[in-house]
C-alpha cells in the first residue's frame, strides 16, 4: 500500500508541477497539485504603464496562448476606456484567437496528449512508428500560427493587434491563401478526429464536474460572450468574473485556486462544449457526434477528445470569417481614435485551455494602476486535484509505476498551462563532454 | 541603410534560420529575444530570417524550407559565471545519451530531435545554439547586468555564424572576435 506518492516534475505539461498524494489507512488524505504558476504575478510588470504598453507586455505571458491574451488584454483596455471597435477589427481578432486554438490543440493533442493514449514516452518515440500522424500535428500547428502571422504580423506575439484596431489589415491575397490552407487544413483535422475516434480513453477519473464558459448571444458556437454560463445553470456577467473566479490561496502551491460557491470548476474545450456545444454545426458537429461528446462528459481525459472537435470547429469558424471579410471586402481603416480617461473594464476570451480574464484600471492619464489576470490553468487547479484524488481511489490498488503515469494522464488532458516557470536548456559541461543534463523548454 | 554583409557566392541560395528562444518576462530568460532585437537594428542578407520564437521553438516549422543552417540564441545554464557565452555543436548534444524519456515537457534539444525525425528538409542542417549563461530569472522585463554585457558578443557570434566562409570582412576593416567557449 502507498503511503505517499510524489511526482516531481510532470512530463509533457507546459511549464512544470509536481503532484503529491499523501495516503493515510488505505485511503486518500491529502492531493496536492504543485505548481509554479504566477501569471498573477505579473501585475507588477504593467502598473505605471501606459494603456497601449500593457497588451504587448502581458501577450508574452504565454507564446501559445499569445493571441488570446493579446485579445483579452486590448478588449480589458477598450472596456475601460470606451473604445468601440469595428466589426472588421472584430473579425480579426477572432481569427487570431481561433488561429491560436488550432495551434494550441494541434500542439497538446499530436505532442502531449496521444503519446499518453498509444504508450509512447513522447512525440519523438511516437513519431519513430508514426511519422504522418506527427507530421500532421506539427502541419496543424503550423496553419495556426500561419494565421496569426497573416492576421498579427508575425506567428507569435502579435504586433498589429493595437488599442482601437490593427495597425495594418490584411490584404485580399492574403486571406486568399489562408483559406486555401484552411481547406487543406480541414481535411487534416478531419483525420484528427479519426485518429481520436480509434483511441481507448479510460474512465477512472470520472466524477462529476461544475462546467464554466463564456456564452455568447449568437445563435453560433463561439469563443468569445459577454457572459460566464455555469452546468449549474448559474449566469453571470463577466464584470463580476470574481464571483467565479472565488480565489484561495494554498499552501502548497505557489497559485492560487478558483472556486465557485466553494467547489473546484472546470474551464476548457470539454466545458465549451458541454455547455456550448448545441450551437456546433457543420463538420463540427460531425465529429462532437462521432466522438460521443453529445451528452454530458464527467470524464475529463474526453479533453482531447473535444479539443479534436474544437480544432475543426475552429478551421471551419475561420473559414466563414474570412469569407464574411472577402465579401465585405477590407477596408483600410486606422485605429479607433482614443480618447484617454480614468475607467476600469474586463476582457474576457475562450483561450485553448479555457476562459481567461484581463481586468484592468487606469488613471486619467491613461496609467494603469490596478491589473487582474486570471488564467484557465489557474481556475482548473482545485478540479484537477479533485480528479487526482478520485484517480487514486479507484486505482489505489496499482502499483506506484502504474499509477505515476495515469495521474499524469490526467493532469495533461487539463492541457495545463504553467508558462512562467522558469525552463531553460541545462548542460553539464564535464572536461569537455557535453551531456545535456536537463532541458525544460517549454514549446 | 547599409548591409553589413557582402552578397552571399552565386549557387548559395539555402537559408539560414537565426532564431531567439525565452520568454522576456522572465528577466535573463529573455536574452534570446532581446539579440533578436539587436539583430534586427541590422539589414541582414537576404539568406537570413531572424525569428523571435518567444517560448514557442516548434514555430520553427514556419521556416523549414530546408535550411542550410539554425543559429539558436538561448539562455542555456552550464555552470559558468553569468554572461558568460558558450557556442553548442547540436550534434554533439544530440549525440549524448538520451534522458528524454524522463525529462519534462518538449525542450529546446528535444524539439529540435523532432523537427529532425518528422522534417527530412532538416537532414543535413547544420545547428547551432548559442547559451548566456543566465544569471537571475526572475518575473522582470530587463535582463541582469552581466546578461545584458553579453548582448555585444552574442551578435557578433551571431553575424559570424551567418557570414558566409571563410571571413567576409572587408579588407582592412577592424573586427574584434566574439568572446566565446567553443564545445
Amino acid at each position: 500500500m502507498h503511503k505517499s506518492i510524489v511526482i516531481d516534475h510532470l512530463c509533457r505539461v507546459e511549464g512544470h508541477g509536481g503532484i503529491t498524494v499523501r495516503i493515510k489507512d488505505g485511503k486518500v488524505a491529502d492531493v496536492n497539485m504543485d505548481i509554479f504558476e504566477g501569471p498573477r504575478f505579473f501585475e507588477p510588470l504593467v502598473v505605471g504603464r501606459s494603456y497601449d504598453e500593457v497588451a504587448p507586455i502581458l501577450m508574452r505571458i504565454c507564446a501559445i496562448c499569445s493571441a488570446s491574451h493579446t485579445v483579452a488584454s486590448l478588449m480589458a483596455v477598450e472596456s475601460a476606456l470606451g473604445i468601440e471597435v469595428s466589426t472588421q477589427t472584430r473579425l480579426l481578432r477572432e481569427l487570431l484567437v481561433q488561429g491560436g486554438n488550432i495551434e494550441s490543440h494541434a500542439l497538446h493533442l499530436f505532442c502531449l496528449s496521444i503519446p499518453d493514449f498509444l504508450g509512447y514516452p513522447s512525440a519523438i518515440a511516437l513519431a519513430s512508428d508514426h511519422l504522418q500522424e506527427v507530421k500532421m500535428g506539427l502541419e496543424l500547428k503550423k496553419l495556426g500560427n500561419t494565421i496569426q502571422e497573416a492576421i498579427g504580423g508575425r506567428a507569435i506575439h502579435s504586433m498589429n493587434a493595437v488599442v482601437g484596431g490593427f495597425g495594418r489589415p490584411p490584404t485580399r491575397e492574403a486571406l486568399l491563401d489562408l483559406k486555401g490552407q484552411l481547406t487543406k487544413g480541414l481535411e487534416q483535422s478531419l483525420a484528427a478526429v479519426d485518429l481520436v475516434s480509434g483511441l481507448e480513453i479510460p474512465d477512472f477519473c470520472t466524477s462529476p464536474n461544475i462546467y464554466a464558459a463564456l456564452s455568447s448571444d449568437g445563435s453560433g458556437y463561439s469563443l468569445f460572450g459577454d457572459r460566464i454560463a455555469l452546468s449549474t445553470g448559474d449566469t453571470k456577467d463577466i464584470k463580476m468574473y470574481k464571483e467565479i473566479c472565488n480565489e484561495r490561496v494554498v499552501a502548497h502551491s505557489h497559485a492560487k485556486q478558483s472556486l465557485f460557491k466553494g467547489k473546484p470548476f472546470a474551464v476548457g474545450a470539454l466545458a465549451r462544449i458541454a455547455l456550448n456545444g448545441e450551437k456546433l454545426s457543420g463538420q463540427a458537429k460531425k465529429a462532437k457526434d462521432k466522438l460521443g461528446l453529445s451528452s454530458l462528459s464527467e470524464n475529463m481525459l474526453d479533453n482531447n477528445a473535444a479539443q479534436a472537435v474544437e480544432m475543426v470547429y475552429s478551421i471551419e469558424r475561420s473559414l466563414d470569417i474570412i469569407d464574411e471579410l472577402l465579401r465585405e471586402g477590407i477596408k483600410q481603416e486606422e485605429p479607433v481614435e482614443v480618447r484617454i480617461r480614468a475607467g476600469a473594464g474586463v476582457g474576457a476570451v475562450e483561450a485553448p485551455r479555457g476562459t481567461l480574464y484581463h481586468s484592468y484600471s487606469f488613471d486619467k492619464a491613461g496609467r494603469l494602476t490596478e491589473a487582474d489576470v486570471i488564467t484557465p490553468t489557474a481556475q482548473n487547479l482545485a478540479n484537477i486535484e479533485k480528479d487526482l484524488r478520485i484517480s487514486v481511489e479507484n486505482l489505489i490498488d496499482e502499483s506506484r509505476e502504474s499509477l505515476g503515469p495515469k495521474l499524469e494522464m490526467v493532469v495533461r488532458a487539463y492541457d495545463p498551462c504553467i508558462s512562467c516557470a522558469v525552463h531553460l536548456v541545462e548542460v553539464n559541461l564535464d572536461e569537455k563532454r557535453i551531456s545535456k543534463k536537463e532541458s525544460r523548454r517549454i514549446t | 541603410m547599409r548591409s553589413a554583409f557582402p552578397k552571399k557566392k552565386a549557387g548559395a541560395s539555402r537559408k539560414i534560420i537565426v532564431v531567439g528562444v525565452g520568454n522576456r518576462l522572465l528577466g535573463d530568460e529573455g536574452i534570446g529575444p532581446c539579440v533578436i532585437d539587436n539583430l534586427s537594428r541590422v539589414r541582414m542578407p537576404s539568406y537570413v530570417d531572424v525569428v523571435d520564437c518567444g517560448c514557442d521553438l516548434l514555430s520553427l516549422t514556419s521556416y523549414l524550407d530546408r535550411p542550410q543552417k539554425i543559429v539558436i540564441i538561448d539562455a542555456i545554464r552550464a555552470g559558468g559565471k553569468p554572461g558568460e557565452i558558450n557556442r553548442f555543436d547540436y550534434s554533439k548534444l544530440a549525440t549524448t545519451k538520451d534522458e528524454t524519456q524522463s525529462g519534462h515537457q518538449i525542450g529546446t534539444i528535444d524539439v529540435l530531435r523532432l523537427l529532425k525525425s518528422v522534417y527530412p528538409a532538416l537532414a543535413d542542417s547544420e545547428i547551432v545554439l548559442i547559451g548566456v549563461e543566465p544569471k537571475m530569472l526572475e518575473l522582470s522585463t530587463d535582463l541582469s547586468q552581466e546578461v545584458r554585457g553579453s548582448i555585444a558578443d552574442v551578435t557578433r557570434l551571431v553575424i559570424e555564424e551567418i557570414s558566409p566562409q571563410p571571413s567576409f570582412w572587408r579588407k582592412g576593416e577592424k573586427h574584434e572576435r566574439s568572446k566565446h567557449t567553443d564545445y
